[in-house]
């Protein structure tokens, strides 16, 4: 019978030959635990199974900078609703603030008021201030509110210029897609069914960026079946923005989920609220990592996450590892 | 999996969690509750037993695992901000599933047919009271899924209170964003509000008042009839919507047995579905099964033979609703709008009123507009006959101001003579049928009779108040489904049913249905009615000052008054100064002052 300590030696030898990545290739062999990648908004056009190779490439370089890989032989699923998303956002035809000239229908207005909310979230969160909305806004006698387009664009250029690097147009297309998948109960449930319809049972991690950390959450929060989600990863979150997080009261962790992991760079400006217990105050509680320092250059991208070593490590050990 | 399996595995889940999420769970507690007990607002009587009424249910509630705050007025002032804040708090937590608001202590009706709770410092401060249906409506978008409010006010007429002045606060935040699914806000009221609602002054009220609706309700949980009962978890619980038959029962028998001539009617809205609940079994329970006692709402549904209409469940005697209708007053005061049939077929013009209880002092319409008056010269029951010219326009805004110095504003329809009961110097009713000169007239002719049964089984209901579709969503769809049904043609000849339809279908947030309503009936119309455009959300956040807006220029319902504040719809300040002047009437019925109010917005010209 091998003791304890020959146990932990051997598995410091094998760790430190960079061989550990044979664990999860044997625990995957088993079978136990799947992959799910929820991905965000802007991919319509795209070859999902391209999408899939490049987010898997993207987490083998975040494990490889701590000598691992993701098992080959896990089972990956990669639900795709960048073609949906984008059908809906032609077919509502909601027109960005930039875009706006004058009051326009109740849904743009309804937009509009979800756009400032947000906005303002960010602003706060960004630390961009009153006067530098101000400079933005300019002399204008127009009162200033949630329906004065001006007002809201005057937001939004204020963090494009003082944030760190999400512009206005991506920000308000951003916004203008987490709306409508919040907000239109059919965009809503035909997206969650495409994401709903790659989970199984099986136990799964599940690992969303963006507004798919928002479809995820759905999806997570609301699916009877018996799921198992022993690790629930988020990056680059808006879920605790205001306006977003208040679309699913009452808030609830999912109960198929064992540990909820949430990542961000405190300079993604739709990502700035951690998910704690001021600002998404669910049992039990959320890890939350601040510590990321997204490569890319909006500091949101997917890639700048995945690759994140502490991002990686906690996904694969989820995994098995 | 399918689509339709996900949704409905949705529906399903709801349920799910309903179970899960409303276990106590003591220092975690997803449930939370503001108990309010004013005992001496400003210099009204001191009742006795608000405050310790309050203080036994913030007792019981915090034993069930609610997160309690309690307010009371001794020491200090109970003040609305504190409300608020407490409130607000609680609903920013993101994270409730059920919050109670318990009140006891003096409250009143406005003539918005609203109910007000008075605390500490009011009447005097006109802010100092919670405007109960205004915060039901709010509430409504707090995302959280169960809202209860108890009220146990000690309800006196608004005069005896000096509080016609008062409007209030909405305790509930307004949010710019609104959540996915609306609330299930619970109503449980110690006495009913409606138009024909049992009034006393302060005096009378306060020597009264013991607090017998929150003992009552208190007791609920002690000693339940085993029909009450539903098992959670393994442990026995009182569903929400099990308790409005035992409340029906037991309050007015034990007011009676505290005095004889005590009246107390309660009333319970109920939109949450089973098993939602407030709090366990905690005493023996009673060995006798209980049917409870049949209730206006039973009456309704009886009346209009749709289930889920003024949500009578339908399983009492015919005999006892018989007596319920006798005894509450609803048969007499639908004998009184059948009875003023047939007084519009003595005007031979094409668009105009007929009055009946009341002679007419003056006819004012926007300039331009002919109108023209004739008393009646009987002497046994007042009546006139007005024409108005609408044919240019289809349609407008008339204030009718009658002899006594009161009156109301009113839409004058082409081709549609209005009838108009004024009973005790209220308008009690309106109903309108097509003139001679209509085409609808031989389709109006042939169902009259049909007509006017359902018309007065639907006004006298919501003059009790009690015209509403409750249950849960699905059963308020199919209860809205059957109105539809039963009023399809016959609002085409009555507007006034797709009027209350469309109130009945607001109330049940059943917004699809509101906003079909409007379509046919700008259709039939060739107009907005104020108050149909209103409930449709077509006037908020509008200023209201277009000469080619809806009309009348404010609503016809005065409880369609109380909706402007949370419909975020201006009125012009000239128009919004009348609704201090409303009295207690289910169409709105403004006092001498108020009636100098509009008149004077109408020769303006400045409105439709």
């Amino acid at each position: 019978m091998i003791d304890r300590r020959e146990l932990l030696k051997a598995a410091s030898a094998v760790a430190l030959s960079g061989l550990m990545s044979v664990v999860p290739s044997r625990a995957a062999a088993a079978g136990s635990t799947k992959l799910l990648f929820v991905h965000g908004r802007g991919q319509q056009g795209l070859n999902p199974e391209t999408l899939k190779s490049e987010w898997l490439a993207t987490l083998n370089r975040g494990t490889t900078t701590f000598g691992q890989s993701v098992p080959t032989d896990i089972d990956v699923a990669f639900p795709f609703y960048g073609d949906i998303l984008d059908k809906y956002t032609q077919q509502f035809g909601i027109p960005l603030t930039s875009d706006v000239q004058a009051r326009g229908t109740p849904l743009d207005d309804e937009f509009l008021v979800f756009q400032a909310e947000f906005a303002e979230a960010v602003r706060q969160r960004a630390g961009i201030t009153d006067a530098q909305v101000d400079a933005e806004y300019g002399p204008d006698p127009a009162p200033r509110g949630p329906l004065n387009w001006k007002w809201v664009q005057a937001i939004l250029r204020a963090i494009d210029k003082n944030g760190s690097g999400m512009n206005q147009k991506t920000l308000e297309i951003f916004t203008r897609d987490v709306f409508l998948y919040t907000t239109r109960a059919g965009v809503r449930d035909e997206i969650d069914q495409i994401v709903a319809g790659k989970l199984t049972e099986q136990p799964t991690v599940v690992v969303s960026h963006s507004l798919g950390t928002v479809v995820a959450y759905s999806v997570l929060r609301t699916d009877r079946r018996s799921l198992r989600v022993p690790l629930f990863v988020t990056v680059g979150s808006p879920l605790a923005v205001r306006a977003v997080r208040d679309q699913f009261r009452p808030l609830r962790s999912p109960s198929s989920v064992d540990a909820w992991y949430n990542a961000f760079d405190t300079r993604d400006v739709v990502a700035l609220y951690p998910l704690d217990a001021d600002n998404f105050p669910v049992r039990p509680g959320i890890e939350n990592n601040s510590s990321v320092r997204n490569h890319t250059e909006n500091r949101h991208g997917i890639v700048g996450y995945l690759d994140n070593p502490d991002v990686a490590k906690r996904i694969l050990n989820a995994l098995g590892g | 999996m399918e689509r339709r399996d996900f949704l409905g595995a949705g529906i399903a889940l709801t349920g799910a969690l309903a179970v899960r999420s409303l276990r106590a769970q003591p220092g975690n507690s997803n449930r939370a509750a503001v108990v309010i007990g004013v005992d001496k607002p400003g210099n009204l009587p001191k009742l006795r037993a608000a405050g310790s009424g309050a203080r036994a249910v913030a007792e019981w509630l915090r034993g069930e695992g609610f997160d309690v705050k309690l307010f009371v007025d001794d020491p200090n002032p109970v003040k609305a901000s504190d409300l608020f804040a407490a409130i607000n708090a609680f609903v920013d937590r993101g994270t409730l599933e059920q919050l109670v608001i318990y009140f006891a202590g003096h409250g009143f009706i406005s003539g918005s047919l609203e109910e007000f709770w008075l605390l500490s410092e009011g009447p005097g401060n006109p802010n100092e009271a919670v405007s109960l249906f205004e915060s039901c409506k709010s509430a409504e978008l707090s995302g959280i899924p169960n809202v209860v409010f108890i009220s146990d006010a000690c309800r006196s007429r608004a005069d005896s209170l000096s509080a016609e002045r008062v409007h209030g606060t909405v305790v509930f935040p307004s949010k710019a964003s609104t959540p996915n699914a609306i609330s299930d806000v619970d109503q449980f009221l110690a006495t009913r509000v409606g138009a024909a609602a049992y009034e006393y002054s302060v005096t009378e009220s306060t020597a009264a008042f013991q607090g017998i609706y929150t003992a009552c309700f208190l007791d609920a949980f002690n000693h339940p009839y085993a029909t009450m009962v539903q098992t959670v978890d393994g442990k026995p619980v009182i569903p929400n919507r099990r308790l409005k038959p035992y409340l029906a029962q037991e309050v007015p028998k034990r007011a009676q047995a505290v005095s004889i001539t005590l009246e107390q009617r309660p009333d319970s809205k109920i939109y949450s579905d089973e098993p939602t609940y407030i709090g366990h079994v905690s005493g023996s329970g009673r060995l006798a099964a209980g049917t409870g006692t049949p209730t206006l709402s039973d009456v309704v549904s009886s009346t209009l033979g749709t289930g889920g209409i003024g949500g009578g469940a339908l399983h009492y005697s015919a005999q006892a609703i018989s007596e319920i209708a006798v005894t509450s007053g609803f048969d007499r005061a639908r004998n009184s709008i059948v009875e003023a049939r047939g007084l519009p077929s003595q005007l031979s013009a094409r668009s105009g009123f007929a009055i009946s209880g009341q002679r007419v002092e003056s006819v004012v319409a926007k300039p331009g507009i002919k109108t023209d008056f004739v008393n009646s010269p009987a002497q046994n029951r007042p009546s006139a006959l007005v024409e108005v010219d609408v044919r240019a326009i289809r349609a407008a805004s008339v204030a009718l101001r009658f002899v006594d110095g009161s009156g109301t504003v009113i839409a004058a329809l082409d081709e549609y003579i209005g009838n108009v009961v004024v009973d005790e110097g209220k308008v009690s009713n309106v109903s309108y049928v097509p003139s001679r000169q209509s085409p609808m007239r031989s389709v109006y002719e042939s169902e009259a009779k049909r007509l006017e049964q359902l018309h007065a089984a639907v006004a006298t209901a919501a003059q009790f108040g009690v015209f509403r579709i409750e249950g849960p969503k699905e059963t308020r769809r199919g209860a809205a489904a059957q109105l539809a049904d039963r009023i399809r043609m016959l609002k085409g000849i009555d507007p006034t049913l797709g009027l209350y339809a469309a109130y009945a279908y607001a109330d049940a947030g059943l917004a699809d249905k509101v906003d079909s309503v409007r379509g046919i009936m700008r259709g039939d119309l060739g107009t907005d009615l104020f108050d149909v455009a209103m409930l449709a959300g077509a006037l908020s956040g509008r200023r209201l000052d277009d000469p080619n807006g809806p009309v009348p220029f404010c609503p016809m319902l005065s409880q369609g008054w109380g909706l402007l504040r949370v419909k975020d719809i201006r009125l012009p300040e000239a128009v919004a100064a009348a609704r201090d002047h409303l009295r207690v009437s289910l169409w709105m019925t403004l006092d001498r002052e108020g009636m100098q109010i509009v008149e004077n917005v109408l020769r303006s010209g400045r409105v439709r």
